[in-house]
């Protein structure tokens, strides 16, 4: 077998051995012992394999892609029924489905907590996600969310408007869009605000103190105001966060 | 079909269609969108399906076509493909992989041409075997072998860039 067309065909052998049984390269794994040279470019080749499965490896879906999928698509079963049985089976799913509706509203209240909203969105700051847009033009960033139809008409805090902005992107909560901002805050610290429809969160009050709450090394402060739900995340303590909002 | 658990379904392969998505639209937004609409379509349609081993390439190539049916440029394709230049398999280390950012790898793979992108997507995000990849690409195996092959060239080349200007 020629040396390139062995090359062409170990191109497609994934790390790791896991084509190891399929025929189709046996015989290109055969020249492999014949040819140093190939069995040299066939070892680096499966480490640049490996090494470009590991780096991509961390590109994670937004939180609540599953629990937006569940919510919006319900598979279609299929048999062969006769019409007295398929009657009968729309009554009754009917009734079930008012009564999956129902504890599917009220699964969808239980999980639509601060407690969750706080717990998901540091859990995906925790993993540096990637900003979609990377900007100090805070106007620019808001006509960009305002396109994604995301919120972004929003009232910040004096002292964290006074921070740079340096990007954003737009997340999902339970059916509704996040914004969220990041802001420098000095050195390598950032600011995290996230931005919601209030309606995503409804005990959360306008006019209420904001509710601080420690998620490991991260401090976060929730509050509402008009038609939105803000929740700034930072790393420290609570004075550190609240150094921010001490005018909310 | 309808003896799959929907949930379970949503809950094994959200994320690795996320992510094929994500390399085929280079938009977050988008790459849920469709994401949420193949599994749309596997609600919908899905029961049809007869081979329940088969249902990881149904959601793939549901996946990709509704990508090509929304982008509309397959005549770019073709012109990318005939145009492409053989590439010789240049050498890049490992090592000057594993000293690069995750993001710049990543932005490195999804600069490269649609018709690398796609099979390389697949190969290095699901590890989908060459075979699997002519399904749900629809082309055939030596159409794979050569669009993988020149793929990784083009990545090698990027990445080699990226580093000289680092």
């Amino acid at each position: 077998m020629e040396k390139e067309r062995a090359q062409s065909i170990l191109s497609v052998y994934r790390p790791d051995n896991q084509d190891e049984t399929d025929p189709f390269f046996a015989e290109a794994r055969a020249e492999l012992a014949r040819n140093p040279e190939l069995a040299r470019w066939f070892e680096e080749e499966q480490a640049f394999d490996r090494a470009i499965s590991e780096k991509l490896a961390d590109l994670v879906a937004p939180f609540g892609l599953k629990t937006r999928i569940l919510a919006n698509a319900t598979p279609i079963a299929t048999r062969q029924w006769s019409w007295t049985t398929r009657f009968a089976l729309a009554a009754a799913a009917l009734f079930l489905l008012a009564q999956i509706l129902g504890l599917w509203r009220t699964h969808s209240q239980k999980t639509r907590t601060l407690a969750h909203y706080q717990q998901e969105m540091v859990s995906f700051i925790k993993l540096d996600p990637p900003l979609e847009v990377e900007s100090h033009d805070l106007a620019k960033m808001q006509t960009w969310l305002g396109q994604e139809n995301a919120p972004s008409k929003m009232d910040l805090p004096p002292r964290l408007a006074a921070l740079q902005p340096v990007g954003c992107r737009v997340l999902w909560f339970r059916d509704h869009k996040v914004t969220l901002l990041c802001f420098q805050r000095g050195g390598d610290n950032l600011a995290h605000l996230f931005v919601i429809d209030r309606a995503a969160l409804p005990k959360l009050k306008p006019g209420a103190k904001p509710v601080c709450t420690g998620e490991g090394e991260w401090m976060t402060a929730s509050w509402a105001k008009e038609d939105h739900a803000y929740m700034l995340v930072t790393r420290g303590d609570r004075d550190t966060l609240m150094r921010y909002l001490n005018d909310t | 079909m309808a003896d799959l658990d929907f949930e379970k379904l949503v809950e094994d392969y959200h994320m690795p269609l996320y992510r094929f998505a994500l390399s085929l639209s280079r938009k977050e937004s988008d790459a849920a969108d469709l994401t949420q609409q193949t599994f749309y379509l596997w609600a919908s349609k899905g029961h049809q399906l007869r081979d329940a081993s088969k249902v990881k390439t149904w959601l793939f190539t549901s996946l990709y076509r509704e990508f090509l049916g929304r982008q509309r440029q397959q005549a770019r394709f073709t012109d990318a493909e005939n145009s492409a230049e053989l590439i010789s398999a240049q050498s890049v280390p490992a090592s000057v992989v594993n000293q690069l950012d995750g993001k710049i790898v990543r932005q490195a793979l999804l600069g490269l041409d649609d018709i690398y992108r796609a099979p390389l997507a697949l190969f290095y995000l699901d590890q989908q075997s060459y075979r699997e990849i002519a399904e749900v690409l629809k082309i055939p195996i030596g159409t794979v072998m050569s669009r993988i092959s020149r793929g990784k060239a083009e990545l090698r080349r990027t990445l080699t860039d990226e580093r000289g200007q680092a």
